[in-house]
């Protein structure tokens, strides 16, 4: 009984505000009838095609075009009204959105949050410190509660990062000349 | 111990730009070969610095964050993040660093670490998640950055660039003693300022995809870490570029070289955990613990 109301649940604490989610595909894609690689081909998707966004389920993403909706990965979507949709130059731009100088630091121009200048003229707080530390727990108690959300632990081989090099962020880097690419 | 400490300081000696430097004054021949000293022990100093010290630079940063911003006044959401944060800590290579995990009052989507193991998000980021498997990734993200010191690696390159500027003021600083206390103090302002300014985008990479893998470990859909991005461009999209999520990299370039690592090398995990029934209590307010109502068996 319980299961049933969560599932009811879920949806309005998914989104929130922001239902109609939508987004374009960066390369041409196929759409399938299941979030499996071996599904049924339901169409084809150009790059650049604008998708409505339904639902996500583990890598994959069911989404709508044209009156079709259909099954494709998660990665060969990016969300928003993408100004520019063609693959190349929305990889350009990001890299070039994300560096500032030559530094390859991150952008922290426009921030409303905590910021340098706030944290300067913040005094340490350690009765804070204290009371955050009151709250944290043991590996042995994590895993036991881990293990009553029905998780388990998996092993999982660490994996390199590949498509990231030159930070210079002239926006040649193009994931899809990457060997690994198979997509 | 107090030779690394110094060559550490001089990555907080000199943050902001007021601290301009007298270079034709201090470009002696003498002073050059110091610099270059010094440069190389800093360059030194992340992989030597004990992990008391990283603790304890860590502790004097989160104080700093703590006091610019408190934590969100939730018990049952401050114990239940440490419960999440510390299962994913455990498939690191350091399950035993002192982990805590915190929410601290902030409207801004963002989320920090410091050396030796606190980590905070702000309410506006915990308020944009929709899952547990997301909370993971988000936290696997900054789990990343601390086992492999990324911030001490930043204070360190911070101090190799800047050895010039600061040899005036370390100078002073050496004839003065130096008390160790003081040293661990201007060490914790220095890694709480790299914390909110931001990693190298490198680094940040690197936290995204061994950030998934930790995920994954910890049973979870690894492909939250992606939803995370769509959220977050989503929500920089929305809000004209005005609170972006500043620390981090544009979440486009991001999944671009989670593409590019990952790919699909994750999908054999992608039917990990998404959804649990002790995020969605959290999340409705329902602020009984979870561990409290283990007796009856669950159902089905």
């Amino acid at each position: 009984m319980k299961i049933p109301f969560m599932a009811a649940l879920l949806p309005a604490l998914l989104t929130g505000a922001a239902l109609a989610e939508s987004g374009s595909v960066i390369r041409n894609t196929e759409l399938r009838q299941k979030p499996f690689s071996d599904a049924a081909v339901v169409a084809t998707v150009s790059s650049g095609t604008q998708v409505e966004i339904l639902s996500r389920q583990g890598a994959w993403m069911n989404v709508s075009s044209n009156g079709q909706a259909g099954w494709v990965k998660m990665l060969s979507v990016r969300v928003g009204n993408g100004s520019s949709a063609d693959a190349g130059s929305v990889i350009g731009q990001g890299v070039k959105v994300a560096t500032t100088g030559s530094s390859g630091k991150t952008v922290t121009t426009g921030v409303k949050g905590l910021s340098e200048e706030e944290l300067s003229h913040s005094q340490p707080d350690y009765g804070e410190l204290e009371r955050m530390k009151g709250f944290s727990t043991t590996p042995a108690d994590a895993g036991k509660q881990a293990n009553l959300a029905r998780l388990t632990a998996v092993q999982v081989p660490e994996i390199a990062v590949s498509g990231s090099s030159g930070s210079s962020g002239n926006g040649s880097q193009n994931p899809s000349s990457n060997p690994q690419m198979r997509r | 111990m107090n030779k690394i400490l110094l060559s550490l300081m001089l990555a907080s000696g000199c943050m902001s730009s007021a601290c301009a430097l007298d270079l034709g004054k201090l470009l002696t021949t003498e002073n050059i070969n110091k610099a270059a000293d010094f440069a190389k022990n800093a360059a030194d100093a992340a992989k030597d610095i004990s992990p008391e010290a990283e603790v304890a630079i860590g502790d004097e940063a989160a104080a700093k964050l703590l006091g610019a911003k408190p934590l969100v006044n939730n018990p049952a959401l401050q114990r239940y993040v440490n419960q999440v944060g510390v299962w994913v800590a455990s498939q690191s290579e350091k399950p035993n660093l002192p982990w805590r995990f915190a929410v601290i009052e902030d409207p801004t989507v963002n989320s920090f670490a410091t050396p030796g193991g606190n980590i905070l998000i702000t309410k506006g980021l915990w308020d944009r998640l929709s899952s547990e498997a997301e909370l993971a990734a988000v936290l696997g993200h900054e789990i990343t950055h601390v086992v492999k010191q990324h911030h001490l690696r930043a204070m360190k390159s911070e101090a190799s660039r800047k050895a010039l500027g600061n040899l005036a003021d370390l100078a002073v600083s050496a004839k003065g003693g130096g008390d160790k206390r003081q040293l661990i103090g201007n060490l914790g302002k220095g890694a709480s300022e790299i914390a909110v300014r931001g990693l190298d985008k490198g680094d940040e990479y690197d936290a995204d995809v061994y950030g998934m893998v930790l995920t994954a470990r910890a049973g979870y859909n690894p492909y939250a870490m992606v939803t995370v991005l769509q959220m977050l461009e989503r929500f920089n999209s929305n809000s004209g570029g005005l609170e972006v999520f500043n620390t981090h990299s544009d979440p486009r370039a991001r999944q671009d070289v989670i593409e590019a690592s990952v790919g699909d090398k994750l999908e054999p995990y992608a039917g990990g955990v998404e959804q649990t029934s002790r995020f969605t209590a959290i999340k409705r307010g329902n602020t009984k613990p979870a561990a409290v109502t283990p007796k009856k068996p669950v159902k089905r």
